[in-house]
Parts: C-alpha cells; structure tokens; sequence
C-alpha cells in the first residue's frame, strides 16, 4: 500500500498499483524502494486528488500509453462510457484534474481531460465559447475585424 | 404647408407615443410595444425616434424578452444613459453572459461611480469581477497544444476568436500549423492567404489540390501560394500532390530539387517523372528522398529498369494497379508483374498491392518485411517473409489463373487476417496470436477450416473472430479447449451449448456474439461472468456495427498493424 497526501494534508491510502498509474509517482516508489511510503503530492487538493484516484482505480489494470502516443494520433479514439460519466463534473473540477493529470504524469486521464475539454470547444462559435468557459471579449474591434479578415480565407472554404 | 403636415404628424406620433407610455405604466408591455411600433412608422422626428426606441428597450427589457432588449440598445449605442447602461447590464447577466457584462464595466469605469445605478454596478462588478478565471489560462501552454491538437481547423478559428489570450495560444502552438490540405480554386477571389505568419516558417506537410489538369498551371499555383504564404520550400517534407497531375516533368530538373529535404511525397503522375527522373540520373539515387509512400499506376516493369541503388533505403511501398473502369481508361491490358521486381526493395517494411496477378520464377525473399497486405491480388510463387508479422489478404485467389494453395513462409507471424480468399496456406504460423477470419457467404469455408487448424497449433495462439459459425462448429472441440483471451463471432446461429464453454473459459477477457437469438439466461450468464471486467472489453449482443471489431482495441492489441 502507499499512502498519499494531498496539498491540504489528507491522507489516502491505495494499493500500489493504483499509485504507480501515476508516473510521477512510479518514480518517486521506485527512487525510495519502500511499498509503505509516504508520498506527498502538494500540488493537488483532497477534493481533487480523491477523484483522480477513483479514476486509477477504474483503471488499475489498463496498459500505459507510451508518451508519444497521446497525441495526435488518437484524436479519433472515443472516450469510454465510465470515462465520460467519470469527467461529468463542474468546469473547475474538470481543469482541476486535467492539471493534477499533468503534474502526476497520468497520460491516459490527462488524454481523456483534454478530450473532454475539445469536445466542449468543438464546433462552437466564438460567442458560444465566450459563455461556456466565462471569458470576456478583450479585443478592440479593430483586432476583431482583423482575425476575422484572417479566418475569412479558411471558413469558407 | 408641408411644415403644418410634419407638425400634425408629429402631434399624432406624441399621441401614440403618450398611448404606448401609458400602456407602460399599466405595465401592459406587450401593449406598449405594439403602440410604439405603430408610432415608429410614421415617425420622422429624430427625437421622437430616440423616444420610441427607448421605449421599445425598456418594454422588451421588462417583458424579459432581452435579446431583444440587447438588440435594439445596439443600435441606439451613442444614446446609451446609465439607464441603458444598467438595461444592457442586467440583460446581459440575464442571458447568462455575466463576462461580457463585466467587460462592459471594466471597459466604462465611470459607470461605477457616481451615477444612480453606480452602488449596483460596484456590487455586481466586486462580485463577479475576480471570479472571472480564464480555465485555459490556468493550465500550462503545453497541455493547452494538446487540446488544440484535438481540434479541426474550423473549431481553432473560433478559439483564436475567442480572447486575446486563446489568439496567442493557438498562434503559439507550432504544430498545428505545420500540416495544410488545401484546395486551389481559380474562380474564386479569396485563394490568398492571410495567415502567412503562421505557416511561413512552421509548414512542413501540404497536401495541395486543384481543380486544373494542365500541369503548367499546376505548377504555378503551387509556386505562387508557398510565395503568398511566405514558405520556403525547403521546408517542406511532405507533398501530397493531385493524382493526375504531372509535376517534376522539367528539361533541367529543376522542379525536382525544388524540394529538396522531403521525405514523403505522393501524387501518381508526378511520382512516375520523378521516378523516370532518378532511372536516367545516375546522380539522384533518391538519398534524401526516403520514400514512405508510393501510390503508383504506372507499369510495374518499369520499376526493374531503375538503377540498383534507387530504392535501398525505401520501406514502405504502397502499389495500387487500377481498378477495372480504370483499366478501361488507361487502356492498360496487363496486370501481370513480376514479383522478382521486389529484389530491388531489400529494405522493405510495408508492403500494400491492390488488383495485381503476381508470377515470378524463383522465390521471393523480403528479409526485413513486417507488414503485408493484399487486396485482389492472385497466385504466388514460393515466398519467404522471416520477419512478417502482419499479414491482411482480401480477395486474393479469386483469379480463374490462380493456384489454391500459396506456400509463404512466416515463422514470426502474430496477425493474420482473411476476407473472401480462396486458397490454402500451405505453411504453419507457430507464433501466430490473434486471427480474423471474413467469409461473405460465396466463400468455400473448407480453405479457412485449415488455416484456423493451422493457426490452432500455435501456443500463443489467444484471439480469434470469425463471422461464420460453420467454422466454430467444425473446429468446436478443440476451441473449447485452448485458453483463448479474446474471441469475437458474428452472425452466431447455433444452438447455445456452442457458447457457453467460451462463457466459463477462465482466461476468456474480452467476448462479443452478435446474435439475436441468444437467451435472457445466457445472457445473464455472461454478464455475471464478466461482471468484474470493464464495459470496454464487455460488449454483449450489441447493436452495434461489428465491423470495427474487426481492429478493437482488444487486451491482446500487442501486436501492430501498421508500424509507423
């Protein structure tokens, strides 16, 4: 077993195989060589790291995406039925895990997170993005009417 | 005479306006609305026009109708009091754009202060303000790329739309400008580009088409649009150009060093010149041009006239001889080809033929071959392939000419796939590991009876679909006695004990009968069975096309169909 703990000092305790999901992690077990380890991971909140153990859990058994292999070339792979339940979260939540995915070296989730993030994106209008993710329109008209003079010769083609 | 008509219009339009205002006040918006829509078309007073306008936003705003509200504010922008300005607000948070909102106030601070609605701007702005994260901000720029990455092209000129920030990240990601498809249209206006600075120096892959035939005009757009886009050709390390279009006929050869660094070009007529090119200039054996793909339609013979050193360093080769209405167009008669042509390939890794009647006197020999595929494709003399570890066949030996049995010597091979062949392989695969047997119906099963008995005797042997259940019920006695991992039938029309050993076999990991007859119990069966498995590796009689499981992504996928 090892056991993990999360920025705000809770602990959690799972089997190794779950742990070593992490590559991160894997590194910091092996460098140490002590299956009981302690290991902190700072970085992530309780809340948050408790969801991405629920994920490595799922997926104890899964073999490791090689690093090159995350992208592009799986971008036509479907995210799996648990996968898309797993990421049904508030957008806070869902960047939460993408940034603890990368920051613990989990490709296969870090993949799905961005996955998920894309499909929100995908095919959305510049306004529609504006109101899902919350950002304001910074751009003068000027540079509006600019990009929109450059995206011009692609969109209708 | 016409001030007195313009002044008894005016008298009207006040009354109709007093109408609507008093309409307002009973709160009867809708009322209101149609009566200063009435006032408005016969109104020519820019100050009642104003008025009425007002009124209209005022009305839409409280019959909570605030796209509309928005609508018309727009286009009354220069008129805007702190009234409007708090109307627009509140219509904004309403329509769920509380960005947008706190953009407005950010952009007007004066509204914060001072005026009657000043107190609430300030509540609202403190309130939302801070919360106001872009997400995409919060992660770092590398993982930002690999969500752009999984965008087309469409969906990036939305982002780059979006905020200054989302515009510099997509910018700044390289590689989503280093691969362009474009196709060049001659009758339309907008063909320059006016993303230059982001392709000019990162482009490295262009697949270039064109409606124009005529290879002069060909070359010539192609020119001019890496000129427009400011790219250097010899950035270039990819060209897919159109099929039918010469490119690298030039008396001086100076259109084959015009890209100089590629190392994957295609494009069926250009490749023949270029080829032609190499065989008479002992000088360009091709070096740098390590070729990865080769879409040819060109006769085969040819291709054993080119100089030995030609083709050393080629591994991957892709043949595709036409299909019969080409044939026709081409008025090509002969698809036979020499096999012996493939000595000239001794570094080949990837081999693809298409509609070719291969003979050759002697055997064949690719020592280095891994992948090998065939699609209507007939007879084979004697081949040795040591290192194959792929081998897909479709509609091979179907030629009145060719023979049943096809003596290939795989030892290493871990993949094999058959649809609609007629022939026997007459070698054993001792390592082989997973087989995907395809019968039509037209087929004689007999010939994939003894392929799968052959297949059988390998111990590695753990996966296995086919879509006839004739090949399951000649081969049941010794299926049930193998330890398979993953094992996939369609079209399943046999009573049920066929099923059920595969249901209990304990090193089974990945099941899927397509089948409608099958019972509520078996069913039930194995949902207990792999009631502990994901659902990935559990699809039950699912409706769904079985084809793609023809490539799933079984727990066995170790093996590669095609290596990059």
């Amino acid at each position: 077993m090892v056991k993990l703990i999360s920025s705000d000092g809770e602990q959690f305790e799972v089997e190794r195989n779950v742990a070593e999901q992490s590559i991160l992690i894997k590194n910091v077990i092996a460098d140490i060589g002590d299956d009981t380890t302690e290991v902190p991971v700072p970085n992530v909140a309780s809340s948050v790291l408790k969801k991405v153990l629920e994920w490595c859990e799922y997926h104890k058994d899964d073999p490791v995406v090689a690093e090159d292999e995350i992208n592009p070339r799986s971008r036509n792979i479907e995210i799996g039925e648990w996968d898309t339940k797993f990421m049904q979260v508030d957008q806070e939540m869902l960047f939460e895990i993408i940034l603890a995915a990368n920051y613990l070296d989990i490709r296969n989730l870090l993949e799905i997170g961005c996955k998920t993030v894309a499909g929100m994106i995908k095919r959305k209008s510049p306004e529609e993005l504006r109101r899902i993710f919350n950002i304001p329109n910074d751009f003068t008209p000027e540079e509006e009417a600019q990009i929109r003079r450059e995206n011009e010769w692609a969109e209708d083609r | 005479m016409q001030d007195s008509r313009s002044s008894k219009q005016k008298i009207i339009v006040s009354m109709k306006i007093s109408e609507a205002e008093s309409q307002y006040k009973k709160k009867n918006y809708h009322r209101a609305i149609e009566a200063y829509n009435l006032a408005k078309t016969t109104c020519r007073n820019s100050e009642q026009l104003t008025k009425i306008d007002i009124g209209l936003i005022k009305s839409h705003w409280k019959q909570k109708d605030y796209s509309q509200a928005i609508l018309r504010l727009s286009r009354i922008h220069s008129k805007w009091n702190s009234e409007l300005s708090y109307i627009y607000i509140d219509s904004l948070v309403a329509l769920n754009r509380t960005s947008d909102a706190v953009t407005y106030l950010s952009r007007n601070p004066a509204l914060l202060n001072g005026s009657q609605y000043g107190a609430k701007f300030k509540l609202f702005y403190d309130k939302f303000g801070l919360s106001i994260v872009d997400p995409l901000a919060k992660l770092p720029a590398e993982v930002a790329g690999l969500i752009f990455n999984l965008l087309d092209k469409q969906s990036l000129y939305s982002c780059r739309l979006v905020s200054l920030r989302w515009r510099n990240l997509v910018d700044r990601t390289s590689s989503l400008w280093t691969r362009m498809s474009y196709k060049f249209d001659n009758s339309r206006s907008k063909n320059k580009c006016n993303l230059s600075y982001l392709y000019s120096a990162k482009l490295k892959h262009l697949e270039f088409t064109s409606d124009s035939k005529d290879t002069k005009t060909y070359n010539f757009m192609l020119a001019k649009f890496l000129e427009d886009l400011n790219v250097d050709s010899r950035q270039i390390l990819s060209l897919d150009l159109q099929s039918q279009v010469s490119f690298f006929i030039a008396s001086d050869n100076s259109s084959f060093y015009l890209f100089p660094n590629l190392v994957s070009f295609s494009g069926s007529l250009a490749m023949y010149d270029m080829l032609m090119l190499a065989s008479r200039n002992s000088n360009i054996a091709l070096e740098k041009l390590h070729l990865k793909l080769m879409v040819t339609m060109f006769d085969m013979q040819t291709l054993s006239q080119f100089h030995p050193n030609t083709f050393q360093s080629l591994r991957r080769l892709i043949l595709h001889y036409p299909d019969y209405n080409e044939l026709l167009l081409f008025d090509i008669k002969d698809c036979t080809v020499d096999m012996q042509v493939l000595d000239k390939f001794p570094y080949l890794e990837f081999l693809e033929m298409k509609n070719f009647y291969m003979t050759s006197k002697s055997k064949i020999v690719l020592p280095k071959l891994s992948v090998l595929s065939l699609h209507g494709c007939s007879t084979f003399t004697d081949c040795e392939f040591p290192k194959l570890n792929t081998l897909i066949m479709s509609s091979c030996g179907l030629s009145m000419m060719s023979e049943t049995y096809w003596n290939v010597s795989a030892p290493n091979l871990v993949f094999l796939s058959l649809q609609r062949c007629d022939m026997i392989l007459t070698q054993s695969f001792p390592k082989v590991k997973a087989v995907r047997f395809i019968l039509d119906g037209d087929e004689n099963p007999i010939y994939y009876d003894t392929i799968l008995k052959q297949c059988m005797r390998s111990p590695n042997f753990k996966d296995l679909l086919m879509t006839d259940s004739r090949l399951l019920q000649h081969n049941f006695y010794a299926l049930r006695d193998l330890n398979l991992e993953c094992f996939i039938i369609s079209y399943f029309d046999l009573p049920e004990l066929y099923l059920k050993p595969f249901i209990s076999m304990a090193s089974m990991k990945f099941l899927h009968i397509h089948s409608d007859s099958v019972s509520y119990h078996t069913q039930m069966l194995m949902q207990e069975k792999f009631h502990h498995n994901k659902s990935k590796y559990m699809a039950l009689f699912s409706e769904e096309n079985w084809t793609k499981l023809l490539y799933a992504d079984t727990p066995l996928k170790t093996y590669a169909l095609y290596p990059q």
